[in-house]
């Protein structure tokens, strides 16, 4: 099945399904509602006809003034067929999500990394801390308003005198 | 966090140096492998909980070689972030380039002319064995064997060359680029890689009287840390990993892309030959199985290149602007799939660059895998997971 039969077949069969999108180029995804993720999530695993049973890649997207979009890329095993889930957030300061580790635990640091990186929190997290970044670091690098900061821990990043 | 019941100073760095002075019972204690350790592959540390000589909590912390190249994909333009992706699986730089230079084709919809998918073929197996080599030379320091690392780094040495004769350089090559590959290959190079697997072949079994069927080797690594079939669909355990725990799944044959359903080959499964299925000998053999598939493979290509029709590169513009949109990728890199999800806005930089790392999601399992495994199989278990830290940092 693609994206759109996927959508179609389970439009009717579970709540929080919100929408089919295809963009100009490249690959479709299927819209959910952020207060029903967790229980489409285990939908998607556990229903005989998707098997949706891998959790490739949790990506998080920083729309300024519109919305946060966590991205799910999932495939299946027994019937070999992937897709693609979107979840979107209001923009604001402290986005949150249900967390789908107990899902599939291959997204427990995938939510790290979007935590540490793009600043959104999984409620029920067991680990809710930073994986790349040094604990004490300042900031989400990949929103689209991060400043570059100019030291960390007293190191300044530009030397003043030369070599 | 490592314990919630135990209360845990909020400055991190205090946090790490009173770990293990706290309240814990005598018999335990907190031990950080790495990083700075040679058995960790590179600047990985693992915090072991121990009980005498028995793991029984496992936490690793990654991070040291972080970049954020995901930010560097969002600052620069399509084309100029091509050498980065050399820089995150250093050892199959070649498949990198490829996983990356396959999303934005797909996003701007080029096609690429047959010869160049079949360079790209020949040069992506190749580092394939290159890849493999090591995890086979270094799994032996691992284990204490010396000297397979060094018939190992014979080879690969050549293999560099060979590499070094196509594009120029020996470790970061930006050698598959998008629209094809930089430049043909030089007069004489086909000679000399299949002059190369002829000897590679007869040395692949010197490999495996050396070290695979190795008495200490087979005790070192047999019904050691077992994976099963579950906990690899559960964690996305991919390549290697995945197909030592008996899983029949290589993204080349089941989800082909570029030419790969013309070829044939086998793909080897870890069946429990010395043990169970899905233990460190499983994962093992199958890469030095899939050395000598590569091999094949690479044969195969160049005969095929014989009646290839294009050029070795497709003609793209100098301002690269592919349409709006998104696309992910996911290619069979030598330690899983490797995915490039790129969404674009239509100007010339990416407006996100995200990567999969198949190290980052293998990784992950061993907090499930360490705890109840002697410290010394520790160091197999992390082994046979066949990491490159520049690819789980990123």
């Amino acid at each position: 099945m693609n994206t759109k039969e996927i959508f179609e077949d389970i439009q009717g069969r579970v709540s929080g399904v919100a929408g089919y999108e295809e963009p100009e180029v490249g690959d479709a995804w299927i819209q959910v509602d952020p207060d029903h993720w967790h229980s489409v999530a285990r939908f998607l695993r556990d229903d005989d006809k998707l098997r949706f049973d891998m959790c490739l890649l949790v990506t998080g997207l920083d729309y300024p003034d519109e919305k946060w979009v966590v991205v799910y890329h999932l495939h299946s095993q027994p019937h070999n067929q992937r897709t693609i889930i979107k979840v979107d957030l209001p923009h604001d300061d402290e986005p949150s999500l249900d967390s789908v580790h107990d899902v599939w635990p291959a997204a427990n640091w995938h939510e790290r990394e979007t935590l540490d990186l793009m600043g959104i929190q999984f409620r029920g997290h067991p680990n809710p801390t930073r994986i790349l970044c040094p604990d004490d670091w300042v900031g989400y690098p990949l929103r689209k308003d991060y400043e570059f900061p100019t030291e960390y821990r007293g190191i300044p990043y530009e030397r003043n005198e030369k070599i | 966090m490592l314990n919630p019941a135990m209360p845990l100073p909020d400055d991190p760095l205090d946090r790490d140096i009173l770990i293990g002075a706290g309240d814990i019972s005598t018999d335990e204690m907190y031990i950080n492998m790495g990083p700075q350790h040679p058995s960790t592959h590179g600047v990985l540390r693992v915090l072991l909980r121990t009980d005498g000589e028995i793991v029984t909590e496992a936490h690793p912390h990654i991070g040291y070689l972080h970049r954020c190249a995901e930010k560097i994909g969002e600052c620069l333009d399509y084309i100029k972030f091509q050498p980065y992706t050399d820089r995150m699986d250093y050892l199959a730089a070649m498949n990198n380039n490829l996983g990356y230079a396959m999303t934005v084709e797909k996003l701007a919809g080029l096609e690429i002319p047959e010869r160049a998918q079949l360079l790209r073929v020949i040069i992506v197996e190749l580092n394939r064995i290159a890849s493999h080599l090591i995890a086979f030379g270094t799994y032996g320091l691992d284990a204490g064997a010396l000297t397979p690392f060094f018939h190992a780094w014979r080879e690969r040495e050549e293999m560099l060359t060979l590499f070094e004769k196509i594009c120029g350089a020996r470790l970061t090559y930006n050698y598959v680029c998008i629209g094809g590959v930089v430049n043909d290959m030089p007069e004489g190079w086909e000679d000399m890689v299949l002059d190369f697997l002829d000897r590679f072949e007869k040395r692949w079994k010197e490999y495996n009287d050396l070290l695979t069927y190795n008495r200490i080797f087979i005790r070192r690594t047999a019904d050691i840390g077992v994976i099963t079939r579950e906990d690899c669909v559960a964690y996305a355990l991919t390549g290697p990993m995945m197909r030592g725990s008996g899983i029949d799944w290589d993204l080349r044959r089941d989800r082909p892309y570029m030419m790969y359903d013309r070829f044939e080959y086998d793909i080897p499964i870890g069946e429990g030959k010395m043990g169970t299925v899905g233990d460190c000998w499983d994962r093992y053999w199958v890469r030095m199985v899939e050395m000598k598939e590569s091999g094949k493979i690479v044969r195969q290509a160049f005969d095929m290149l014989k009646g290839a029709e294009g050029t070795h590169k497709a003609k793209v513009p100098k301002v690269f602007k592919p349409k709006k949109g998104e696309c992910y990728v996911g290619i069979e890199n030598p330690r899983g799939e490797l995915g490039f999800y790129i969404v674009s806005d239509g100007s010339k930089n990416a407006y996100r660059m995200r990567v999969r790392g198949p190290s980052f999601c293998n990784l992950s399992i061993l907090e499930k895998l360490l705890p109840g495994a002697m410290i010394a199989d520790a160091v197999m278990i992390i082994g046979s997971t066949d990491i490159v830290l520049g690819e789980v940092d990123r």
